[in-house]
């Protein structure tokens, strides 16, 4: 077999810890990544000795979001492939068309894949048509109100309309009974033409005593796939996911399998390539049902890479080189009990409002002699970084390995505790407090609910000087 | 075709660097001694293939000094390089394209920023402005919105140091701007 063609240089659109990552990945493969960053990113520490491009201005609408100046800065440095990590523009179909436009590859799913999934309503169907569960609700998109209401009554309620080119829980709204749907209807319209120019929208039966449980895949160019697991994110705040773990502790082996296999086959129906994350909610009656594809490598796929002992990010990279898959399904054995922390520069105790400032101390837990690969730490912080206010909050991962469930959890406790920050307020005593709790020792909570943390109320008042 | 003001900074001699706006392939830029006047294309902005005018604020103007991209057939600048240097013309001795100092009035009791980041006046783009000049403020009035690492938060009317009601003077920030924190965010005279 002839050996790979690897890239040689490899554009990093992107920043902070993910970026951090997309450069362990390239330089474990012999390749030079170029960051390209904004002026308030010029001198962060993960940037130190590498090359970089500045793209623009701090705010991400005149660098990290400006496609035409991304693939510039990626084309006029030389670069053949460029990593869009997550966020930003790495779901952004017309970006990814436009890097491979100008001859650089794109390190992800092809654009016309992206644009699919991105859509809620084919990406729906395609995932029936494989097998997969999925939410009752109506046949693609709604014609007005009136159809909404006839829908609604036919599946039930609570029910839920979405935006078709939604996401991030914008363009949502609730409906209780026949009565609301109107409202509902007309806010939820309104809504997504604002956000996301498409006032399309769809309806789903709201199912709300569930669980958060994703899939992660990965395909190469040939048509093979396998999948690295589940993860459990249950523990998450306004959408936000705060604590991911691998196996989903809930799920009956026999739902588990059945998901995989159609998911697998999902994945290669609609012509996938790299990694993504196909995201399902598991309800009360113990299957699970699709909600939507990531079209790209996730925050916590380092809980995968964890428990099935694999490198997703080189992985995405030979792929995109061209590479087959060089792991058989058979081969991908899941190691113990994985839970990772997100550890986000916000203060829990007062609702979590974000704490921008100098990072005086940072001492992320040391790997205890003897059991090396137990604890990771993913991060683009060190002592003196400033959390800056124009991105979002993650300073660090924290992920453990335990040999089961309960181990990891006593593990991260520990490691939590021996992660010292100090300067910026964080929310190692949230994941403390959970971590510790009866409800997470025991599994038992939903999506959405924190288990073992109370928020105290939320409101930032403006400070008065005088003259 | 687009048309790419180049950024300044004015220099202690005087004279003025011009920085490169965007990033792209910069093309034919002129030599030393060439005198650049204020408006006037200096050179083209190649971006994906696309050329682009690059000009010089109207307010800048001086002769090319040696060194940076000067006399260049083709530089490739990223956001922030500087291109070239402008020495200051001898007629001309107060040409710096700065902006506008503050808007601020600043004799009166004032509401700061709590933290670094995004101003809003108002709720939404097409929505009304939270306060507007002359409104009568009370304990409690939300005054604005600040966006900080994504995270939005409204300001309100607040603190010990601000009289029970008050009249709006000034709104010194506009909708959008960033804000770093302990700005000033809005002025104020004590009502009754």
């Amino acid at each position: 077999m002839p050996a790979l063609l690897l890239f040689h240089r490899l554009f990093i659109a992107n920043r902070g810890e993910v970026a951090v990552r997309i450069a362990q990945a390239a330089d474990a493969l012999g390749i030079t990544p170029v960051f390209g960053v904004s002026e308030a990113d010029r001198d962060a520490p993960y940037t130190r000795g590498r090359e970089v491009v500045v793209l623009g201005k701090a705010r991400a609408t005149e660098s990290y979001l400006n496609r035409e100046r991304v693939v510039q800065a990626a084309v006029q440095s030389g670069c053949t492939a460029l990593h869009p990590g997550w966020g930003f523009l790495a779901e952004d179909p017309v970006f990814a068309s436009l890097v491979e436009a100008h001859g650089v590859t794109f390190v992800g799913p092809p654009a016309h894949v992206m644009a699919a999934m991105g859509k809620k309503t084919p990406a729906k169907r395609a995932m029936a048509a494989a097998g997969l569960g999925v939410i009752e609700g109506s046949e693609g998109v709604l014609a007005d109100a009136e159809q909404a209401a006839e829908v609604a009554a036919s599946v039930g309620f609570p029910i839920l309309l979405k935006a078709e080119s939604g996401g991030g829980g914008r363009g949502m709204r609730i409906a209780r009974s026949l009565g609301d749907v109107h409202a509902a209807y007309g806010e939820a319209q309104a809504e997504s033409a604002a956000c996301f120019g498409d006032s399309r929208l769809y309806l789903e039966r709201l199912l709300e005593r569930g669980r958060h449980v994703e899939v992660q895949l990965l395909a190469d160019r040939y048509g093979n796939v396998v999948h690295l697991g589940a993860r459990d994110c249950s523990v998450q705040r306004n959408h936000q996911k705060l604590i991911e773990e691998s196996p989903a502790p809930t799920v009956e082996p026999a739902e588990m399998a059945r998901t995989f296999e159609a998911a697998v086959r999902a994945t290669r129906d609609i012509g996938y390539v790299g990694a993504g994350t196909m995201e399902f909610l598991l309800a009360e009656d113990g299957r699970l049902r699709f909600m939507e594809m990531n079209t790209r490598l996730q925050v916590e796929h380092g809980v995968s890479e964890m428990l099935m002992d694999v490198d997703l990010v080189t992985a995405q990279l030979r792929i995109a080189a061209g590479a087959r898959l060089e792991l058989s399904q058979e081969q991908l054995k899941p190691r113990g009990h994985v839970i990772e922390c997100r550890i986000n520069a916000e203060d829990p105790a007062r609702g979590f409002a974000p704490t921008p400032g100098k990072v005086t101390r940072f001492g992320p837990p040391l790997t205890p002699e003897g059991a090396r690969g137990d604890i990771r730490v993913d991060t683009h912080a060190e002592p003196g970084y400033v959390v800056g206010p124009h991105y979002d909050s993650l300073l660090a991962k924290l992920l453990v390995r335990g040999a089961d469930r309960e181990d990891a959890r006593k593990k991260m406790i520990e490691a939590l505790d021996a992660f010292v920050i100090e300067g910026v307020s964080t929310t190692i005593p949230f994941h403390r407090a959970v971590l510790s709790s009866e409800a997470f020792s025991r599994g038992e909570y939903f999506a959405g609910e924190l288990p073992g943390f109370t928020a105290p109320s939320e409101t930032v008042a403006g400070e008065a000087t005088s003259p | 075709m687009k048309r790419f003001e180049v950024t300044t900074t004015a220099l202690d001699d005087g004279g003025h660097a011009l920085l490169c706006p965007a990033v792209g392939y910069v093309l034919g830029l002129p030599a030393p001694g060439h005198v650049l006047m204020g408006g006037e294309v200096l050179a083209q902005l190649e971006v994906l293939g696309v050329r682009h005018a690059l000009t010089v604020p109207a307010s800048v103007r001086g002769r090319v000094a040696a060194g940076a991209g000067a006399g260049a057939p083709l530089y490739s600048a990223a956001y922030g390089d500087e291109l070239l240097r402008l020495e200051a013309l001898g007629d001309v001795h107060d040409a710096h394209g700065e902006r506008d100092a503050d808007n601020v009035l600043s004799t009166g009791p004032t509401l700061r920023a709590p933290m670094t980041g995004r101003f809003y006046v108002r709720p939404g783009p097409d929505k009304a402005p939270f306060v507007s000049v002359g409104d009568i403020l009370e304990a409690g009035h939300t005054v604005g919105l600040l966006e900080v690492m994504k995270t939005f938060s409204r300001v309100l009317y607040e603190g010990a140091a601000l009289p029970a009601r008050a009249r709006v003077l000034n709104i010194v920030p506009a909708d959008g701007d960033d804000v770093e924190e302990g700005a000033p965010l809005l002025e104020f005279e004590a009502a009754d």
